[in-house]
Parts: C-alpha cells; structure tokens; sequence
C-alpha cells in the first residue's frame, strides 16, 4: 500500500500514468469490496458510496493516509469512479458495436444486451465530454460534478473533500448544471 | 427540475448514475469479468468447464495436458490481482504448501498467475461432500462424527508445525470423499492472496474475532474456525437451510466454497455455537462436548487451547471417556452457556447487578450508624436524606443508566468501561459531600481494582484517601481502609516493592498508636504477606511471629485472623524448608478454621492445603495425596475448574502425584493446572511456567517425549523476573534437561541443565532440591556423553545431598546410583 501513497503523491504531481495506476490500484479494490459485498450477501444492494468509503478506510490502513486525509481520497476516488464508468461505458458501446456473438459463445450472461445500460453509456459519453469542455474554463465546477455525480457525495461531503463551504458547493454545481444544459444544447 | 431520462442531463440527477443500469452493468462485469474460456492453457493444465464460483474467484476443472500423463485437477482462478509482495509470497509459499502432504489435506499441485497477475493454484480435484452435510446424510452418531474431526484437526496441527495457518477453515473447505477420509483443501490460499481484511472478506460468518478485528492472525485462529467447524459437525441439520439446492451443494463441494446463493441465503453475520441444534447424546457428554467448543471457540485467543493439537488431545480425551480439560460442571460453566446468546448484556446485568447492591448495602449501613450518632440533630437528618438523594441519582443515573441493556447506548460496554465513566460524575453529584464521596470513590477504586483496571483504580483511590482524609483525618480507619485498598492495587499488579513501600508509609502514620490496636495489626499483617512475596522469607517470619505474639489474647483479632497468621507463617516455613515447624502452623490454622467456619468454608481448605504442602516438605506424599485429592475435588464442585483456587489445587496434587511415580493421572491434573493458569495469568507468567515444567516432566516420565517437547515448547518465551520466576525457570531447565537425557540427547540436556545449574547457583544454597537436581541432571549428562569420569565425581560429591533432598531427586538418585555402580564394575 506503500505504493499507492508514493502514486498518489506522482499523481498530485500531474504524473498522467502515475493516475492511471491509481485507477486501477483503486478499480481493483472495489473490484474485491464489491465481490466481498456480492459473496456476503446476495440479498444487499450495492452502495456504491460505501465502496468508495470502504476503498478508503482499506488504503488508509495501508498508510495512505499520511498524505491525503479521508476527504482529499474521497475527491480522488470520485475521479477515479469516473474514470472507471467512463471505460465500462465505452467498452460496452464497442461490444455493441461489435456484435456480442462473441460473448454469447462464452455464455457471458453479463453481457446480454442490456438497451438501458447502453443508453446510459451513450449518455455518459456525452455528459463526459461536456466535463470535459467545462472542465477548460473552470475546474472547480468539474471537481463538484465528480463528487456528487461519480462519489455519491452528499453536498457535506463534497465540500469537505473539496476544502469549502457548503454554499459554494450549492452554488458551483447549480453553475455546472446551468453551463452543462448549454454545452449539451450546442 | 426533472429532467428527461433521455438527456445526458438526467445522469446529474442525485442516484441517476450510480443507482442506474450502467453502474449495475459494471458491478456485474467487475464481479463476473475473470472468466476463463475452455481450453484455456494454464501451466500444464488446460481448463475444462468451471465448477463454480465463490468470493475469492472461479474454479475450473482442468486437466493436465502435457504429454506425460492425465490428471484431473481443480483449478482455483482468483479474481483480485495480488500485490507485489503477494507475488513475492506467493513465490516462496508455494513450493511450502506444495510439500504439505498430508492424508488429510488436498494437495497443491501447482500455481502461477495469468498476464494481468491474478494468481491461480491447481489442487488435488476431490470428489466429495462437506463434512457437515457428509455428517448429516450419512446420519453419522457423534463418535463417527468426532473421529472424522479429528482427522482435520490432524490436518491442521500437521500444518501449525510447519508455520502455516489455514485462515479459511469451513465446512465447504473440508470435504469427505467416497472413502469416507477428510481431506482439507485450500491450505494457506487465504494467506497469499493478501491482507487480513481481503481474508476475512470471503467467509465472514466463519471469521474469527482476531480476523474481525484485523488483528494478527495465528493458530489460534484456525483453533477458532475448528470450534465453529466442530458445531457444524455435531448439528442435526447441517445447515440445511442453505444448502436446499442439490447441485449447488455438489458445485460448491468441490470448488471448496460457499457459494454466492449458499451466501444470499444471509450467513453475513457470525455464527453462532448452537449447542440446541446438536444431536442427541446424554446430557453429561454434552455438556462437555459444550465446553470443549467453548473453550476452542473463546472470543480471546489467549484463552483457548494452547494448540490445536491439544484440542485434538481433548477431544481424545472425551472419545475415550476421560475428563475433559474444559469441563468444569459447576455454576461457571453452566452460567458462561447460558450467557452466551448475549454475553456482553449478561455479564454487564449480572456484575453491575451485584456490584451495585454491594455498594448499596455499604451505604445504608454507613447512613444507618450515622442515623444513629445523629439521632437528635434534625439538621442531620436533613443532610442525610439529600446525601441519599444524591447517590441514588449517582446509582440509578450514572451507573445503572449505562448497565441497562435496553436504555443505554452503552450497552456493548463492559463493566469496568461503564464504572470508569462513572467516577467523573461523582464530584458533579456528591461533590459538597466529600465524606460521602470520598467513599464512593473508595467502593468505584475497590471494583476497578478487582476488575484489573489498575489506572483508574489508582486514580480513583487515591481521590477517596484524599477526600477521607480531608473529613476524617489520617488516622481514621476508614482513611487507613482506603489507603490499603490502594496499596493493594499494586499487589494486584504484582509491584511488590511499591506495595511493602505504600503499607510501610501507612504504618509510619501509625506509629505512635499502640501495636495491638486493630488498624496496626491490619497494616502489619499485609507487611508480613508483602515479605513472603518479596522472598524475603527471614523478614516474613519475623513479622508473623511478632504478629502472633501480639495477637495473643487481643480481642480485636478474631480467632479467623489468627488463623490467617497462622497459615502465612506455614507458607513462610515452607518456603524456608522447615517442614516440621511448617506442619505445626499449617495444623494450628486448620483446628481453628474447621472449629470456626466448618469443614468445607474455602478458608478451612485452604488450611488443608498447607498441612498438605507440609506433608509433601516431610516427604508424607501418600498422606499428602489423598487431601490434596479431596481438596480438589472441593474447590471443582465450589468454584469451577478454572478458578485459581481450583488450579493452585490441581498443580500441587499433580506435582505430589509426579513425585509419588504416578505421572499418568499427574498429567490430567497438572494440564487444567496450565489451562487455568494460562487463562487467569498468562502463558509467560512464572506460576504457569512451573506448571509447564511439571507437565512436561510428567509427560516425560510417562514415556509421552513428544508432548513433553510440546509443553516446554509452550514456556519458551518465558522471561523470568522474580526469585519465583527464576526457580519455576530452574526447574523447567531441569526437566528439558531430563527430557534431552531420555531422547538420548546427552549433549543438549548438559547445555540446558548448565544454564539451569548457573541461576541455582546464584539463589539457592548447595543442598536445595532443585539445586541438587539440576547439578545431578549434569552429572549424568556428563557420565553418558563421553564425559564419564568427570560425571561420576560429580555424581558422587551429590550422592549426600540427593538422598537428603527426598522424593523431588528420587528419580536423579537412582539414575546417579546406577552410573555409579557401573563404574564399580568397569
């Protein structure tokens, strides 16, 4: 875990695969929070604010800690969840696109046609790319996005991962949801 | 603002996307995404078809593909990559576990990991039911079920040896095959795939309270799975409940996991030992079945088995209708069953219930001798009635809100948590009052101190001497009653010093105060006990004699006190080797204790247990024996056996069995005496290790070499402190030297005994038995490596002192008499 606190140091550097590495260091854990949460009870929905919860309390035993505090990782975690359902939307729209002949060989339940799923992953691209254009003017409306949208923050969340008032947040996702709505109209 | 669930814009809704399709789509590929095709090539397997799936990842049926030969295998995929470290682990582990053969432990045959790290394991493909179900449908009766437990706690000491823990023992990782033998799957899996938490993670509802906690790890762990295991085992509906869909049990029997529906069935939680749910079996045998899984299954690991193989040693105990370890069969025992649904509430309701009333009981005693100084000042009794307000509200607000189960968020607390969160709030309550505080204070100290809270009892303690003092000034009694209670913490803690320097602070406060008054008596009774438990034994006798003396016709000592002196004298004797002079108080203790308090008062059998030690001092074992047996058998049916009480009997009438050449019921008595003491002081405490060494010496001179290791094994962490640390360490040198000398080791029993030899030599003078016996243990050490006429000397220069020591060197006297005679003939 050692690890993990000298890439996210990389990361705040702006060390591009120094991030992607997190991602998938961070993928991986909620890869197994989610099996452990799947193979402990069926019955459970997922939460999947209590995966990034439980992804942080599992690093900081590791000794991230000592460079991020709980609210700077849930910040980071909501990036790297849209990072991650950013590359689950576009693998599903290219297996669509693809034909899923393939995965029906295998008998890949998980990739029956799912039409809801794959409107969302077109959506997604859209609203990402949107992100991403917002994202040149100001930041800051972007970091909100991430939180409440990919983190499953609530706005007290938000604003402490993201070191201001509970106010601004309300203001800064009103702004992001306004200039959005534009973007997307364009 | 709704927005249209066809825009991008409606993903900003709160729980749109992370509560949407697209989420759950990930979530299902992240739990499902592993899977290996058919033909996959592993190593030299190539996957089959799988076989299922369960938390920790997939497995396959495979088989070998390399020309050679065909083999079936099982092959575990697993679903999270493991770390570098978990690599690197994994490297040097596998070719450990690949050695572990064992009948009762499926074999891992190979391991790698595939291209993105994810490792997998290839095993022995066992075509078999968990034991459980196995148990079940087989309709097995309990011995057949037991023997086939003992088969896997085989497996498991097996693998204990060689520094491997399971972690992951559970009935869908032990599988009876066709032929009716256990085989145990998945050793040390859990250990390479990574941390703790990621361990629990798989099987929570069989996670011990180490695993829970993230604790480290140990045997003690996989002792506690074994427990959980052994009420699977012995339940009439094999869970069942869970298992109702046939293929699935078949799948999951052979993955070696519970699978995801056996989990949905919601076995989240931890399992609970269900004792109702067993088989039939005469109530007798149950109970102690009930405690053996008690014992294997307590939530402090340092209060279960030593080893997995003495779990394993009990349950032969119990196949073979001898008394169990764990049994106690008294009030203890039946009170801990009955508990157990809700330990915590219990314990706090029945402590706090009792510790309460006491509390209670002091006070209106106290309100009630002052009602009657008082009794004519009205204002008094004002005072009074408000100081019982006061400490009501303290009781019913403070103290008892917390114990309630119901009321208080508390509820988890234990006793001490709860009396510790009370003492701030009695200056909020009884602060104007500090008479009435001061001794509330001493009641919460006193409680804190038996419960072994000795930091806040310290604290709280001294809050009441000072608060006593302050209303009563020094020399009260209630004030010098506080300040020993207060000394006595630190001889609860086993500061013997601090606690002879606290009393002796007290006594000098006291010195202008006639010697036979009572608060003296009092401070100089525990002065002498503190002397005896320094060691210095010439001091202790002194002030018991002095004490004696002083006592005589004083009629504030009570003729219980005098027998208390009476008994502290015998065991100062004791120690001193006086065992005529010993015998003579032990007795005069006795004839008072039985005419005051009746033959079976604790106190009267304790004076039976000194004349009985003095018996064994004058080397009267067969008269000793008998009492000790009686006494015994006392303390079991009074106390349970793991009281103190209870142990400190066991112990001596196992040593005084071990010196008598009856090693075989010594080692009965002289193993709960370790149990006990393990639980209530610890394996590295001093009296312990003198039970260990005993044990040991038993198992040696039962032939039982092997266990003997195991018990001295069990001391080697032993750091010796006190005079009594370091004879207990003397003795147990002694008796690994005897061990050595009986693996026909010559050479290690000399460096042992050497060691031993050097410690005697400091603190003992040349004729004490132990002294004698260890030098002897050096002399034939000597005399049988090669070293035979330097040996012979010194068991020559011995031959006075051994045959003065008695029956603690019987033993060493004839090995030495034999190796001299032989010498005669050479």
């Amino acid at each position: 875990m050692g690890e993990v606190t000298e890439l996210l140091q990389l990361a705040r550097d702006g060390d591009a695969s120094a991030w992607d590495r997190v991602v998938a260091i961070i993928y991986d854990d909620l890869k197994r929070i989610a099996r452990g949460v799947l193979a402990g009870s069926g019955s459970m929905t997922l939460n999947p604010t209590s995966l990034v919860h439980d992804c942080y309390l599992r690093l900081s035993r590791g000794g991230a800690d000592n460079v991020l505090n709980r609210e700077h990782f849930l910040a980071l975690a909501a990036r790297a969840m849209r990072q991650l359902m950013l590359n689950h939307a576009r693998d599903r729209i290219a297996a669509k696109r693809g034909g899923g002949a393939a995965h029906t060989t295998l008998g890949d339940v998980g990739a029956q046609p799912d039409l809801e799923a794959d409107a969302q992953a077109e959506q997604l691209l859209a609203l990402d790319a949107a992100l991403s254009q917002l994202g040149v003017d100001d930041e800051r409306l972007v970091r909100v996005v991430e939180c409440r949208i990919f983190g499953g923050l609530s706005e007290e969340e938000t604003a402490a991962a993201l070191d201001t008032s509970l106010r601004s947040v309300q203001r800064l996702f009103g702004e992001a949801r306004t200039r959005l709505t534009l973007l997307l109209a364009a | 603002m709704m927005t249209d669930p066809r825009s991008p814009l409606h993903l900003l809704e709160p729980g749109a996307l992370l509560g949407g399709a697209l989420f759950g789509s990930l979530i299902d590929q992240v739990s499902r995404g592993d899977r290996l095709p058919p033909g996959t090539r592993l190593g030299p397997f190539r996957v089959e078809d799988e076989l299922g799936r369960g938390g920790m990842g997939v497995v396959y049926r495979a088989e070998r593909d390399d020309g050679e030969y065909r083999q079936a295998v099982a092959i575990k995929s697993l679903s999270s990559s493991g770390s570098a470290q978990g690599l690197e682990l994994f490297r040097r582990e596998r070719q450990v576990l690949a050695e572990l053969r064992h009948p009762h432990i499926a074999r891992l045959l190979d391991g790698g990991h595939h291209a993105d790290g994810r490792l997998w394991f290839a095993m022995e493909l066992i075509d078999g039911q968990p034991i459980d179900a196995h148990a079940h449908a087989a309709a097995l009766p309990v011995a057949a079920r037991l023997a086939l437990m003992r088969q896997v706690i085989d497996a498991v000491a097996f693998a204990h040896q060689r520094l491997l823990i399971h972690r992951d023992i559970k009935p869908g990782n032990v599988l009876v095959d066709a032929d009716g033998s256990v085989k145990l799957l998945d050793f040390g899996i859990a250990a390479l795939v990574g941390d703790v938490a990621a361990a629990r993670a798989y099987s929570p509802a069989w996670a011990s309270p180490e695993q829970r906690a993230d604790e480290e790890v140990g045997p003690a762990s996989d002792q506690f799975q074994l427990g959980l295991l052994l009420d699977a085992v012995l339940r009439t509906d094999a869970a069942a409940e869970l298992r109702d869909n046939a293929t699935l049990v078949r799948a999951t029997a052979v993955i070696g996991e519970t699978g995801l529906a056996g989990h949905a069935a919601g076995i989240n939680s931890a399992r609970t030992v269900e004792p109702a749910r067993w088989i039939a079996m005469p109530s007798s045998r149950r109970a102690e079945l009930v405690a053996i899984v008690a014992r294997a299954t307590a939530r402090a690991a340092d209060t279960r088995y030593g080893s997995v193989a003495e779990l394993g040693a009990e349950i032969d105990r119990w196949l073979g209708l001898r008394p169990v370890a764990a049994y106690s069969g008294g009030i203890a025992y039946t009170t801990r069953c009955g508990v157990r649904r809700h330990p915590v509430i219990a314990t706090i309701a029945a402590t706090t219930v009792i510790a309460v009333a006491a509390l209670v009981a002091g006070f209106n005693l106290r309100v009630s001798q002052e009602r009657d100084l008082a009794r004519v000042a009205a204002a008094r009794a004002e005072r009074e009635a408000a100081t019982a307000r006061a400490i009501n509200r303290f009781l019913n607000e403070d103290l008892l809100a917390a114990a309630d189960p119901y009321g208080a968020n508390l509820k988890d607390a234990p006793i001490g948590d709860i009396i510790e969160r009370a003492v701030p709030r009695v200056a909020d309550r009884l602060g104007s009052q500090p008479a009435v505080a001061g001794e509330v204070y001493r009641t919460l100290g006193d409680m804190l101190g038996n419960l072994g809270r000795t930091q806040p009892a310290r604290a709280t303690l001294d809050r009441a001497v000072e608060l006593l003092t302050q209303a009563h000034g020094p020399l009260d009694a209630r004030v010098v009653e506080a300040r020993i209670l207060r000394a006595g913490i630190e001889e609860f803690a086993a500061d013997y010093t601090t606690y002879e320097r606290m009393l002796g602070a007290i006594r000098k406060q006291l010195d202008g105060i006639d010697p036979q008054d009572r608060r003296v008596i009092e401070v100089d009774r525990r002065l002498a006990w503190a002397a005896f438990e320094l060691g210095a034994y010439d001091r202790a006798e002194l002030a018991y004699r002095d004490l004696l003396a002083r006592s005589a016709g004083n009629p504030v000592v009570t003729e219980v006190d005098l027998a208390t002196m009476h008994g502290g004298l015998s065991l100062v004797l004791l120690r001193l080797r006086r065992y005529p002079e010993a015998h003579a108080s032990a007795h005069a203790g006795l004839a008072i204790r039985t005419r005051e308090l009746g033959p079976d008062d604790p106190g009267t059998l304790q004076s039976q247990l000194h004349v009985a030690n003095a018996l064994v001092g004058l080397e009267r074992l067969e008269e000793a024996i008998p009492v000790y047996r009686r006494l015994v058998e006392a303390a079991y049916q009074r106390f349970g056996p793991m009281h103190t009480e209870s142990v400190v009997l066991a112990h001596e009438l196992g040593a005084a069995l071990v010196r008598s050449a009856h090693p075989d019921e010594a080692i009965l008595h002289l193993e709960r005496a370790v149990a006990g003491k393990v639980e209530a002081m610890g394996q590295d405490a001093g009296s312990t290790t003198n039970s260990l060494a005993w044990l040991g010496l038993a198992y040696v001179r039962a032939g039982r070499l092997g266990d003997a290791e195991a018990a001295f094994a069990r001391a080697r962490a032993f750091k010796p402190a006190t005079d009594f640390d370091r004879r207990a360490y003397v003795s147990l040198l002694r008796n690994i030297g005897e061990l050595r000398l009986a693996q026909g080791r010559p050479a290690d029993a000399l460096v042992r005994c050497r060691q031993g030899a050097a410690i005697a030599k400091a603190d003992l003078e040349p004729s004490h038995p132990l002294r004698v016996g260890v030098e002897a243990c050096i002399g034939v050490a000597l005399a049988t490596s090669g070293h035979a006429a330097e040996g012979r000397e010194m068991l020559a220069g011995l031959r006075g002192p051994l045959g003065a020591a008695g029956s603690q060197t019987s033993e060493w006297a004839a090995k030495a008499a034999a190796i001299l005679d032989e010498g005669r003939l050479e």
